[in-house]
């Protein structure tokens, strides 16, 4: 049986995180995911967008994302994680909002100390955001965020925890957790693990694996759609002001990728199950509905539309508790768990209370891309939206993706315009190629989910 | 500046370059979709009017930026810069499914219908039931070439090709829309507002021009969906004289796709995209298109109206 200091359950955001910075020190570490690949669960369907403003302030989650924000920033840095400064603009669209904008401007300015708040005239909008609409009146901007390429960050948190020594298992699910006087002891369907301290940061599966040590939690199960549109509408991220917020949910926005593509939403709504990814002809109906409102202007090409399932819990808040001693559960991380990341992973460290030695880390090489700098490129160009090369391709399989999906995320191969309709035979060959095996066997998502016979 | 640059070598990129002894630059197969488009029309097969075509300057690698006096393009040798004035020939796209009003899944098995072409080119299968979202010259030469039950969901519907044409090749043709799609790893049902339908995969095939470099000029698909090769010939023909011509430009305001919708007087011609026997009216003149695609002379002045004012049907 192989021995860990520390076993952590799910290679989403949260268990990265903490594989990552666990990877700093002189550790015997293991992340378990039941997910053929890292952050393919709550962590694939979010707008990675690093949030500033989430009510109510005394929340933990509010406080984790203030303090993980610049840290996540930072991170993206270190690592060479393409992502992109930008502002948030609330917007005033009726003559009541307009008059209590500088009270509330005044209660952000109060409470978001160390993030830039201004109150913007209708002038300034027109001026700095063309298109939006007129029945803006006003806006509060708020500095701070930004959007990020969540995919490269994901892989990069492995990549970088991975050369660091930490071991990962993908495809492994936990099936049982004994706790014993030294320690935990891990069952899975592979196998079974030791370990001084277990880490549960299984997201939307959290609720299961903290039963199995004897702790009651039930999620709600919320759903939000996104719509990714062929452009953005403006430069900064556009919401309408709630003077009644809803705690579930920070009600969405107008935004955009790191890499130029319009996103707007996310809605909120019970999903029917874990499984339930559907997006229904309702729930673009009421994004639309909403947010066109705010501009005015054509908001391009739908290009897809996807839905994230993330795990309410009870008091709407984050909560980490340990049990059983050695154990410690992440529960309920969903918006702004991905911002508020780096700051629950200090906080879960901090409570595994062990020794930590500072060990030399290795830099994760970072994955270089065509399409960051086309003019001083080479390469055979498979992708043409996106401008991603024959060797972007084999590079992603090279660094562990297995699968069609892996590499469309690593690489944003046919996420452009044209959906693959022009690069998804090149891409399926290549990464066949590269994995030396018939197109037949590359699958989308390693589930029996086939592409061609 | 002295030479055309023309960005997709398909078949209205290669008739244009003939005509304006342009340079090309395409990134993948030179011929495009109608290399393989052995399906006919009015007699003409795609793949013989690339075979006379092929020929041409052909610079390899994918166009990313443009300037006002050329583009730039990204090969294995680099990037290097082309000087010209550019044209665009893209072809088309196809529409995505929550622009068709497709909602539900992602599961394997939706292809958009150039990804299956190239596929089912290369020797691969893609489903044993497919759907194909789109009765057209493209979707009818694709389905022409699977090895499985096709069933056509005929969508805005075919200028040249009817239904009965589908059926006759032993395809089933419906007239529903697709709603839903049923499947968490590969696709296994469809709704439609006539039904459920079982597949295993989904061909998305209703069409839009493409213009990925947002060009003011553009060829073929790029432009209009055509599905005639020969009329895109004819049209990569009008739009090369006009190019050349010093005519005033002549700018046509329709209420259908219509080819090119700037030409230079002296041309003085556009294709419509209409079928035959539609009935328009140019500029107050009345005319009955006599074929799909019909090309029409304008009358004089700047700007010219055409509209459709109904069909001899």
């Amino acid at each position: 049986m192989k021995r860990y200091d520390v076993v952590i359950i799910g290679a989403g955001i949260t268990g990265l995180m903490i594989s990552y910075k666990l990877s700093h020190y002189k550790l015997r570490v293991l992340t378990i995911d039941k997910n053929p690949e890292p952050g393919w669960g709550v962590s694939k369907a979010h707008a990675a967008i690093v949030h500033v403003v989430q009510l109510p302030f005394k929340s933990l989650k509010s406080k984790l994302a203030r303090s993980g924000n610049p840290e996540l920033i930072k991170i993206c840095e270190e690592l060479g994680v393409r992502y992109r400064r930008t502002s948030t603009l609330i917007l005033a669209t009726k003559l009541y909002q307009l008059l209590l904008l500088p009270f509330v401007y005044i209660y952000l300015k109060v409470n978001l100390r160390g993030f830039d708040v201004k109150l913007r005239g209708r002038g300034y909008l027109m001026r700095e955001e063309p298109r939006l609409s007129k029945r803006v009146l006003g806006a509060i901007e708020v500095d701070g965020y930004a959007v990020v390429d969540n995919f490269d960050l994901l892989y990069g948190l492995y990549e970088f925890s991975k050369i660091n020594g930490v071991d990962f298992s993908f495809n492994e699910r936990v099936s049982g957790i004994e706790v014993r006087d030294q320690g935990v002891r891990v069952l899975t369907d592979k196998g079974e693990y030791e370990a001084s301290y277990l880490i549960n940061a299984a997201g939307l599966w959290a609720d299961e694996i903290a039963k199995l040590t004897g702790e009651d939690m039930e999620f709600e199960l919320g759903k939000g759609t996104l719509i990714v549109f062929d452009k953005p509408v403006s430069e900064r991220l556009l919401a309408p002001l709630y003077l009644k917020p809803d705690p579930k949910t920070k009600g969405g926005a107008i935004m955009f990728t790191h890499d130029g593509r319009g996103l707007w939403g996310p809605n909120l709504r019970m999903a029917s199950g874990k499984d339930d990814t559907s997006v229904d002809e309702r729930d673009i109906e009421i994004i639309i509905e909403k947010f066109s409102k705010l501009i005015d202007a054509d908001p391009g090409i739908p290009l897809k539309a996807y839905a994230g399932i993330r795990p309410i819990p009870p008091q709407n808040d984050f909560i980490i508790k340990r049990s059983e001693g050695r154990i410690i559960h992440v529960l309920g991380t969903e918006s702004p768990g991905f911002t508020a990341s780096p700051a629950l992973a200090n906080i879960v460290i901090d409570m595994l209370g062990i020794h930590l030695e500072e060990k030399e880390v290795r830099e994760r090489e970072k994955f270089r891309r065509a399409r960051d700098d086309p003019k001083n490129s080479k390469g055979r160009v498979i992708c043409l939206c996106n401008l991603v090369t024959e060797e972007e391709v084999r590079e992603a399989v090279r660094r562990g993706s297995k699968t069609l999906q892996g590499v469309i995320f690593r690489t944003g191969a046919c996420m452009g315009t044209c959906q693959g309709s022009r690069c998804l035979a090149d891409v399926l060959e290549v990464v066949a190629s590269e994995m030396g095996v018939d197109i037949r066997e590359v699958q989308l998502r390693g589930d029996g989910s086939w592409i061609v016979s | 500046m002295d030479r055309f640059v023309i960005v997709g070598a398909g078949l209205s990129g290669l008739s244009l370059a003939k005509f304006l002894n342009g340079v090309l630059i395409e990134k993948g197969r030179v011929g495009g979709f109608f290399l393989d488009d052995d399906y006919p029309v009015r007699g003409i097969r795609g793949s013989r009017l690339v075979e006379e075509l092929m020929g041409a300057s052909v610079v390899r690698g994918a166009a990313f930026e443009t300037s006002e006096d050329g583009v730039y393009v990204l090969s294995e040798e680099g990037s290097k810069f082309i000087e010209g004035f550019v044209i665009g020939a893209n072809g088309f796209r196809e529409k995505t499914a929550i622009e068709l009003g497709i909602f539900g899944f992602r599961p394997s098995g939706i292809f958009p219908l150039y990804s299956a072409w190239e596929l089912v080119n290369r020797g691969y299968g893609i489903g044993e039931r497919v759907v194909i979202y789109g009765l057209n010259h493209y979707s009818l030469s694709l389905a022409s070439k699977l090895r499985a039950s096709v069933t056509f969901v005929r969508g805005s519907g075919s200028l040249i090709h009817d239904e009965g044409e589908a059926m006759d090749m032993g395809f089933d043709v419906i007239d529903a829309k697709v709603k839903w799609v049923e499947g968490r790893a590969r696709l296994e049902r469809l709704r439609t507002d006539e039904g459920e339908l079982k597949a295993d995969a989904l061909v998305l095939a209703e069409l839009s021009p493409w213009n990925p470099l947002n060009l003011e000029y553009k060829v073929g698909n790029s432009a209009m969906i055509f599905e005639d090769p020969s009329k895109i010939v004819e049209g990569a023909k009008i739009l090369s004289e006009s190019l050349l011509s010093r005519g005033k430009r002549v700018e046509v305001i329709s209420d259908v796709p219509c080819f090119p919708e700037r030409v230079s007087s002296e041309v003085g011609r556009v294709i419509v995209g209409v079928r035959e026997g539609t009935k328009l009216r140019i500029g107050g003149r009345e005319v009955v298109a006599e074929e799909p695609y019909p090309v029409v002379e304008l009358p004089g002045g700047d700007r010219v109206r055409l509209e459709v004012i109904g069909c001899t049907e």
